[in-house]
């Protein structure tokens, strides 16, 4: 061989070794879905689409939530609080929401992406009981790019109602059962019956999407998705692809973070294993909300389950219990990453209250402080005519001890934690608890039903919504879940309200629910957090948060800085925010 | 051959019977599994708990009204037919579920199975012929530590060390996802290198517990004649342990291995959990903690008739290996 012989080898052994070009990254997150074979391709059915949904789908705009229409700081400021996904633009009218769609989007399989698709969703949506149908008449489609929501009654709400769900079934697929549906029809009185019923039983292999990604393999502990390359936003993603590896329970995912094998997850983390992962290079902790509360509900029916007269009824009662109760040491018993709620009782949310007016001055100005101060609570006893008796507890003018049983739901671990703690607070102040879990199946319905005296709740939920309406009408409209809990229907307490009169708080939440007027908006807002504070139906004490572990530097860079209202993407589909950040090129793949 | 036969028809008599029984049982479960469905549609869809009950009723084609002993005909007949049921949950057979998760199972529960008996046999011969070396509270030290010890704790900690820390095994799953399942080297070793931590965390918890029984029974066996006789005859301590105690002191053992092959069938929840290996014991999580009814009884009813079956064999074969036992007619 002469020397060129040899240089042509030496650069072909170069080539081989060096010469493949940057290394294709994958994301890595963990998610759950049904392993094989009961995974499926259809979202309408159990079992369908799994941890792929926010990555294979896209919805038509992604709603990041709080008061006015444009982001005030972080990423985005400046922007719409609707980014564009698969519609560019919008009008929003009282009578309708017009949308116009992005052109030249493919759906994975090739078929192009019209109106007719959306069209599709919200149909069928309509038999999943989607919330939009509340205000919805009818969808229009004057053409291919454009999409008409007439609404049969006004909602400020369109905006998250359109945002939040993913277009997931194509017309060329679903069509055929989405023309058959009749909307004025209840669900499940036919057509509609039989199309549910054809359409749980549609099971194929593959979801087919619009997303940035499409799914590749599925087995019992990964997912593989690879990069859509016809994706209208494919030369800002930045990733080859994704790599799932299944969330079975946190202990297994904890492992994965300390591994470093995820570039982001969020379970809910023990304190001493979360000092472990943040000490892994890169590792940093989001803490946004998940747009939900823990509470200690009153049973506000005529008398209790045993027939006794209801103590509960009285407002000093409430009051007594829940300065006897020390909040903060509550809150990070049950959930250390929660946000504590020491103060007040507003039934809002406590990272989102000051956004709609609730502000930390108004509070102090014009509502009840209930931080622990165990000698109000003995002095609020004393007034109704308790006595301390030798042993340490109260007892009432009967001579009888005050005695409650407090009940949780046996599945949720923290609200164990919870009652446990509130009955060792509460038996240190002199009120005996009797701790009872009940599992799930029954715990629900029979605390809808009033069989318990105190019990364990959400509060201020906007799963959803991500407003105040949402948070409010959980304890004081008459349908809200936590309302039915307490009795709200039927407690012969009358709520007072800032005049000293009964107020119908069902109205009120009904009408937040219909004004598209911010200033109205926030005067409902605080005079219902007023009314809420001042009666007391609950005692919340923490605000749920998810903590969103993230890795800079390893695999992705860019991720948004902790304080970042991004994050407001995370409850409810964390998916979403990561897929946003990709499409929008804030996170990008480290080679 | 006749009491064969009696045997076989009171095994299907009793599986006949747990099937009854396990179906009541069941089915008068306090609770209603719709309501922890139609809450988790409340809190990922933002429903209100009406609209998401009923919605919970049609998807899940369950009828909380529906008399006892309609829903008797109805998983009668299907039994019949061979179907185990239907899951409720994700409308598919039972059948279909089983098919896919049990070979897995299977493998990873009878490799342990085998192996955890057969140290456990071992150690428990020595331990018994030397009672007073240092194996034998080794032995039982091990024995108590791991029965005491929860298999999810044994499983966490391999994980912990030898997937997360040492990287030398896979930390999840049956196979890489890269790789195409078939019949070729690299997948079998692909299989193999996944199911090392299931396989060890199954066997480590097993193994004290035969090792125990193993001694007890080679301990009555070494007060036997023939063993002395053994001994006088000056046949050496190897072709004793070997030919005469482990042989002898074995078969007790086997009913239990029996059942244990039985039992796999239902799988290790905790350990496919934590090793997120594609078994049954995830179903049968599945079933127990979302109230699938129809998956909790096809599932049991599996384990159930495993567990007569192997009963069954095992006195079989107990018969043929000790001639001093004979099947009562």
């Amino acid at each position: 061989m002469n020397k060129y012989g040899w240089w042509l080898i030496a650069i072909a052994v170069f080539l081989l070794a060096f010469g493949t070009g940057a290394q294709e990254v994958y994301f890595h997150g963990a998610s759950g879905w049904e392993p094989p074979p009961l995974y499926h391709g259809n979202a309408f059915a159990p079992g369908g689409v799994g941890g792929a949904w926010w990555w294979v789908f896209e919805p038509l705009f992604v709603y990041v939530p709080g008061p006015g229409d444009i982001i005030p700081s972080g990423l985005f400021a400046g922007r719409d609080r609707m980014l564009p996904r698969l519609a560019l633009s919008y009008e929003d009218t009282p009578e309708a929401f017009v949308v116009k769609l992005r052109e030249g989007v493919k759906w994975h399989d090739g078929e192009p992406f019209t109106s007719k698709d959306v069209w599709t969703n919200f149909i069928i949506g309509y038999l999943q009981g989607w919330g939009i149908w509340r205000y919805l008449d009818s969808i229009e489609i004057p053409d291919d790019y454009t999409v008409v929501f007439r609404w049969k009654a006004p909602t400020p709400f369109a905006k998250p109602l359109i945002a939040s769900p993913v277009i997931r079934w194509p017309y060329h697929i679903y069509g055929k059962w989405a023309e058959k549906i009749d909307v004025k029809k209840p669900r499940d009185a036919e057509p509609n019956k039989s199309v549910t019923e054809e359409l749980l039983k549609f099971k194929p292999e593959k979801p087919v999407g619009t997303g940035p990604f499409m799914l590749d393999k599925v087995t019992a502990s990964e997912m593989l998705l690879v990069k859509f390359p016809d994706h209208w936003a494919a030369d800002k993603v930045d990733f080859a692809g994704v790599k799932l590896l299944r969330w079975t329970n946190n202990y297994v995912v904890w492992g994965y973070l300390l591994g470093g094998e995820l570039d982001a997850a969020h379970p809910a983390t023990r304190r001493d294993i979360t000092e472990a992962i943040l000490k892994l290079p890169g590792m940093k902790l989001a803490t946004p909300t998940d747009l939900a509360g823990f509470c200690l509900a009153f049973n506000l029916r005529e008398t209790l389950p045993d027939g006794r007269p209801n103590p509960f009824l009285n407002l000093k009662f409430r009051q007594a219990i829940a300065y006897a109760i020390d909040r903060a040491e509550l809150a990070e018993a049950t959930y250390w990453a929660g946000l504590p709620i020491t103060d007040y009782a507003t039934g809002l949310l406590e990272s989102m209250r000051a956004d709609w007016g609730v502000t930390d001055e108004w509070m102090a100005a014009n509502l009840t402080d209930y931080s622990y101060d165990p000698e109000k609570a003995a002095m609020l006893l004393e007034e109704l005519g308790y006595k301390k008796g030798p042993n340490g507890i109260w007892r009432d003018k009967d001579g009888k001890p005050l005695k409650f049983s407090l009940v949780c739901h046996a599945g949720y671990s923290d609200w164990v934690i919870a009652i446990d703690n509130i009955a060792a607070q509460l038996k240190e102040f002199g009120i005996i608890i009797e701790p009872e879990t009940r599992p799930g199946a029954i715990y629900w319905k029979s605390i809808r039903a009033g069989n318990f005296e105190l019990c364990m709740e959400w509060t201020a939920t906007s799963w959803g919504f991500a407003h105040p309406w949402a948070e409010l009408r959980r304890t004081l409209h008459k349908d809200g879940d936590t309302a039915r809990t307490i009795g709200l229907a039927e407690t012969p307490y009358a709520f007072l309200g800032p005049d000293g009169k009964p107020v119908d708080t069902t109205a009120m939440v009904d009408e937040l629910g219909a004004t598209f007027d911010l200033d109205k908006q926030v005067e409902l807002i605080r005079t219902l957090a007023w009314v809420h504070n001042e009666n007391l139906p609950v005692l919340p004490f923490v605000e749920k948060r998810i903590m969103i572990f993230h890795r800079e530097g390893v695999r992705v860079a860019g991720w948004p800085a902790l304080d970042d209202p991004a994050w407001l993407l995370a409850p409810g589909g964390i998916e979403r925010f990561y897929t946003t950040l990709m499409i929008e090129g804030v996170i990008t793949s480290v080679p | 051959m006749t009491i064969i036969v009696k045997r076989l028809v009171l095994a299907i008599l009793t599986i006949t019977v747990a099937a009854l029984v396990t179906f009541i049982v069941i089915q008068n479960v306090p609770g209603d599994p719709l309501y922890e469905w139609a809450m988790d549609m409340v809190q990922t869809s933002g429903l209100d708990f009406e609209t998401a009950y009923k919605m919970a009723a049609q998807m899940y084609g369950y009828d909380p009204n529906q008399p006892l002993l309609d829903r008797l005909v109805t998983y009668v007949k299907r039994l019949l037919k061979g179907d185990l049921g239907y899951s409720m949950i994700y409308r598919a057979s039972v059948n279909q579920i089983i098919a896919k998760a049990l070979p897995w199972t299977a493998f990873v529960v009878s490799v342990s199975l085998l192996l955890s008996f057969s140290m456990g046999v071992i150690l428990g011969t020595l331990v018994a012929w030397k009672r007073r070396s240092i194996l034998d509270p080794l032995v039982t030290g091990y024995a108590s530590f791991t029965a005491a010890t929860p298999d999810y704790v044994t499983a966490m900690l391999l994980l912990l060390f030898f997937a997360i820390n040492l990287k030398w095994f896979p930390s999840k799953g049956a196979y890489d996802i890269g790789i195409e399942p078939g019949f070729s080297l690299a997948f079998i070793g692909n299989v193999l290198h996944h199911a090392a931590l299931p396989i060890l965390s199954y066997t480590l918890e097993a193994v004290g517990g035969w090792a125990l029984a193993m001694k007890g029974a080679a301990i009555s066996v070494l007060g036997e004649d023939y063993i002395m006789a053994a001994k006088a005859r000056g046949l050496k301590d190897q072709r004793i342990v070997t030919s005469y105690l482990a042989r002898n002191s074995i078969l007790p053992l086997i009913t239990g291995l029996a059942i244990s092959f039985g039992a796999m069938f239902g799988g290790s929840i905790l350990i496919e959990t934590i090793f997120n290996y594609p078994g049954m014991g995830w179903f049968f999580s599945q079933a127990l903690m979302r109230k699938d009814y129809g998956m909790m009884q096809g599932l049991f009813l599996l384990t159930i008739t495993a567990t007569i079956l192997a009963n069954f064999l095992a006195d079989i074969l107990y018969a043929k290996l000790d001639p001093r036992v004979r099947l009562e007619r």
